[in-house]
């Protein structure tokens, strides 16, 4: 670190005195040394003009951040030096103080009245305040500056300016001749003499750009304007002409449905403070553009283009809500992998979600929304490396509001996503220690206590919950929900009669839902007990007849029942009332012909046991029919026969034949469809053909240059014909997320 | 570039609010007008983007990760007013200069201090 340079002259001798001190600092310009030494001393008439003059040099230079205090002072001290008055003046003039600022002024004036410096600013004082003002009686008004006046006052009221061919009297003309429409003004402004301050050189540019803009020039106006705002001038004329402008050509361009210029015109100048309609111009070009953007795949342009969007939504009002724009603000960042800013995104869409307790429907999927939108944040922190971030980011906003359930809630959640179940459970448990009956968060712990098969106590909770809060009809489907949950693990776990009395409750909670009414129909029948099974299946229809997968459950609980007549009726009526489709039958064939064959033999000992002949009851002649039907209504979907193939041809490998033929003879060439007939060929112990299907699907896929398949024919070639073709289909229908990889 | 944006609504013409019921009239009703023998890959698209919407859990996943559209308003905000002529603020600024009112330098100003 470089030592820092001491000056032996800066190093205070010790019989100094203050006065001495105070001088010493002044004469090295430490104004602020040379005050404090001096301050104690001011009752001294020669001290208190030095002081004075320590404040004035103060206040003019950058030591303080307030000179117009020390400009005070410096005229407390030295009332009589007109120095301090004037300037005093000048720096209330410059902070917007004009009523003060004319009172200094005129004080000077009054006393000097040679100041052409208080002249000149009073002058300009006045014509701030009102530019119609007379001047003639202002003080100090001598002829001389009457002539230096004369040019501004001839603009501001439209008249003639004095003859000056300077290159300050051509600028003056040039703004007369825009101030009466004249059309020589750009010539007239295009001038490029110096001109006598600095600070008027870009000012003839914005008046040269003004004179291109009413010439019709709108390009040269913008790129004349646009050097100015780049360099800085933030002035309200410059910003409302440049929006005036751009709205224009903005209006043009989405108009002639140039949506990429459009978008890049309003990204370019997103960061100019526009009137409401040039901001929502913007927003529909940038948001258009952006849309574009990503139709196309450019990411990148359409990130762009939405955080342009973004930036002008955050100043401006009245515009609409952001969530539009986040949210695809959020997606797109995703696509970039940029997965921070994505979860930055997605947070700040979380912040705009407004504060109230789900009633209705509607207000439950917005929830489910809310919460997916929760969920998001999690995985991008979790793939930008960051899992914890989410977490930190929720304890944070506790700490400064404690009471806040809500986000005590979003931690709770996002704990438990973040494979914190304990600290979760913890966090419920602090909220209910704050508010016992939160129903968000006893529903939590409910959820909690259901999944360790507590099921008494859960059940026993939302019950109260339901009482405290009788009108809140997501709470009853909550509550719904969770008998539907218990019932089914109740009944997979044989305890049929506790299942019945969950799906009996459930149904009371949510009287909508007609899986309750099918499945007590099911539990009842499981128990063997007296159960009026049509009356269960009507009332199931009566409320989900628009669902398939209702008409399929209700199908097959006839069959559950025994009762293939029945069965038979309401398949008549599903055809009639709903018009299955192709898929509609498959799923139905299936789901009967599943409960109808006998369980499957473990794959090693269905290796080892001699096959016997199959028996067609009449439920598996009934499946059949549907799976025909399929079959009938859309026979060149390869995706129907291959399910149905796939499904029957370890159990079944001669009804399962027929449907592997009608593939091949509808795609002869195709090396999948060969394989299975190829297989299904095998497992009906034809060996041969089987052998032979397959090396001809190997040739045609070698043929393809479908390598993977050429492998997979020669390899189930080598095993037809041997106990290991049955055991590997076996093993593969017990687990079916392996089946594929066999065919 | 990257994989482009596809939304399975646009593909099969319909709004983002279609019942399962206009879903599936409106995949069929695409299947016939462009079947695989066909237009192989127009059925591609639509399959895929059937797909999406056909179960309610996938497609209440595929809305989350569709592009938002933005509402654009029925009537445009009336634009501003072109600005004519000079406005007087314009004109001072250039007679601002021409005063001291922003000088920086007052060096001729100071004053000797001597005690």
């Amino acid at each position: 670190m470089p030592q820092p340079k001491h000056s032996k002259r800066q190093i205070p001798p010790a019989n100094l005195s203050p006065r001495e001190l105070g001088l010493r600092a002044f004469q090295l310009g430490q104004f602020n040394a040379a005050i404090l030494a001096w301050q104690p001393l001011a009752a001294d008439p020669a001290v208190s003009r030095a002081l004075a003059e320590a404040h004035f040099r103060r206040a003019l230079s950058t030591l303080t951040t307030d000179p117009i205090a020390d400009m005070r002072r410096a005229a407390e001290l030295a009332p009589a030096d007109l120095r301090f008055s004037l300037h005093l003046g000048r720096l209330l003039h410059r902070a917007g103080d004009r009523a003060a600022a004319a009172d200094h002024y005129s004080t000077v004036l009054s006393r000097d009245p040679g100041n052409t410096i208080a002249a000149k600013l009073l002058v300009l004082l006045t014509l701030e305040q009102r530019s119609d003002d007379d001047l003639s009686d202002l003080p100090g008004m001598s002829p001389l500056l009457r002539t230096w006046a004369a040019p501004a006052l001839a603009v501001l009221h439209c008249q003639p300016t004095p003859a000056d061919e300077s290159a300050l009297g051509t600028l003056w003309r040039g703004m007369g001749q825009l101030a009466v429409g004249t059309p020589d003004a750009y010539t007239t402004l295009s001038d490029e003499r110096t001109l006598p301050a600095p600070a008027l050189e870009p000012l003839r540019r914005y008046f040269r750009a003004i004179a291109a803009a009413l010439g019709g020039d709108a390009s040269t106006a913008i790129r004349l304007w646009q050097r100015l705002y780049t360099a800085g001038d933030r002035s309200p004329d410059l910003e409302d002409r440049l929006v005036a402008l751009l709205t224009e050509r903005l209006t043009a361009l989405v108009d002639s449905g140039d949506v990429a210029t459009a978008g890049d015109l309003a990204r370019h100048w997103a960061d100019l403070s526009g009137a409401p309609a040039f901001d929502e111009l913007r927003l529909l070009a940038l948001n258009r553009a952006a849309h574009a953007a990503a139709a196309a795949g450019a990411w990148p342009r359409a990130a762009a283009l939405w955080e342009a969007a973004r930036q002008i939504l955050a100043r401006a009002q009245g515009l609409g809500s952001p969530r539009p724009i986040l949210h695809n603000l959020a997606l797109t960042y995703e696509r970039l992998e940029r997965w921070e800013d994505a979860a930055e995104a997605w947070r700040a869409l979380l912040r705009t979600r407004p504060r109230k307790r789900a009633s209705d429907a509607s207000d439950v999927q917005e929830e489910q929304r809310w919460a997916w939108v929760r969920a998001r944040i999690l995985v991008c922190y979790r793939n930008a490396g960051r899992p914890d971030e989410a977490v930190a980011i929720y304890r944070q906003a506790i700490k400064l509001d404690p009471n806040d359930l809500d986000l005590r809630i979003q931690l709770a959640d996002a704990l438990l996503a973040n494979d914190q179940e304990r600290a979760s459970q913890n966090e419920i448990n602090r909220i209910l220690e704050i508010e016992p009956y939160h129903p968000e968060a006893l529903l939590r712990r409910i959820e909690g206590l259901s999944e360790f098969w507590q099921f008494d106590e859960a059940e026993q909770l939302i019950r109260e919950l339901i009482e405290r809060h009788p009108d809140r009809a997501d709470l009853r489907r909550s509550a719904a929900r969770l008998f539907m949950h218990h019932g089914r693990e109740l009944s997979q776990n044989r305890h049929v009669r506790a299942a019945y009395n969950a799906f009996v409750e459930g149904e009371r909670y949510d009287p909508t839902e007609p899986l309750f009414a099918l499945n007590q129909a099911r539990m009842l029948l499981a128990l063997r007990q007296p159960v009026d099974t049509g009356a269960l299946i009507e009332r199931a229809l009566t409320m989900g007849g628009e669902r398939i997968d209702i008409w399929v459950l209700a199908i097959e609980t006839w069959m559950l029942a025994d009762k293939i007549d029945d069965t038979r009726a309401l398949i008549a009526r599903f055809d009639q009332e709903r018009t299955p489709s192709a898929d509609d039958y498959v799923n139905l064939g299936l789901q009967l012909m599943m409960s109808a064959l006998p369980p499957p033999t473990p794959a090693f000992f269905a290796s080892l046991t001699p096959i016997t002949k199959p028996v067609d009851t009449p439920w598996i002649r009934l499946a059949l029919e549907l799976l025909d039907k399929a079959v009938a209504l859309d026979p060149e979907n390869p995706h129907t026969l291959r399910s149905i193939t796939s499904f029957l041809m370890v159990p079944r490998p001669d009804l399962a034949l027929r449907f592997a033929e009608h593939a091949v003879q509808h795609a002869p060439n195709d090396p999948e469809a060969l394989i299975l007939l190829g297989v299904v060929l095998g497992l009906s112990n034809k060996a041969t053909e089987a052998k032979t299907t397959l090396q001809h699907a190997a040739k045609i896929a070698q043929r393809m240059g479908r390598h993977d398949l050429h492998s997979r024919a020669q390899e189930l070639r080598r095993v037809v014909g041997t106990p290991m073709l049955r055991m590997m289909f076996g093993h593969a229908m017990q687990d079916l997320d392996g089946f594929g990889d066999y065919l | 570039m990257s994989e482009p944006y596809i939304d399975p609504y646009e593909i099969l013409d319909l709004a983002r609010s279609s019942s399962a019921e206009e879903i599936k009239r409106a995949y069929f009703a695409m299947v016939r007008a462009n079947p695989p023998e066909r237009n192989p890959e127009q059925f591609k698209r639509i399959r895929a983007a059937y797909e999406r919407l056909r179960d309610p859990d996938q497609r209440r996943e595929c809305d989350m990760l569709l592009l938002q559209p933005w509402p654009e308003p029925a009537r445009r905000k009336r634009p501003p007013k072109p600005v004519l002529g000079i406005r007087p603020t314009e004109v001072l600024a250039v007679l601002r200069p021409l005063t001291d009112l922003d000088r920086t330098d007052w060096r001729e100003q100071h004053e000797k201090v001597q005690l």
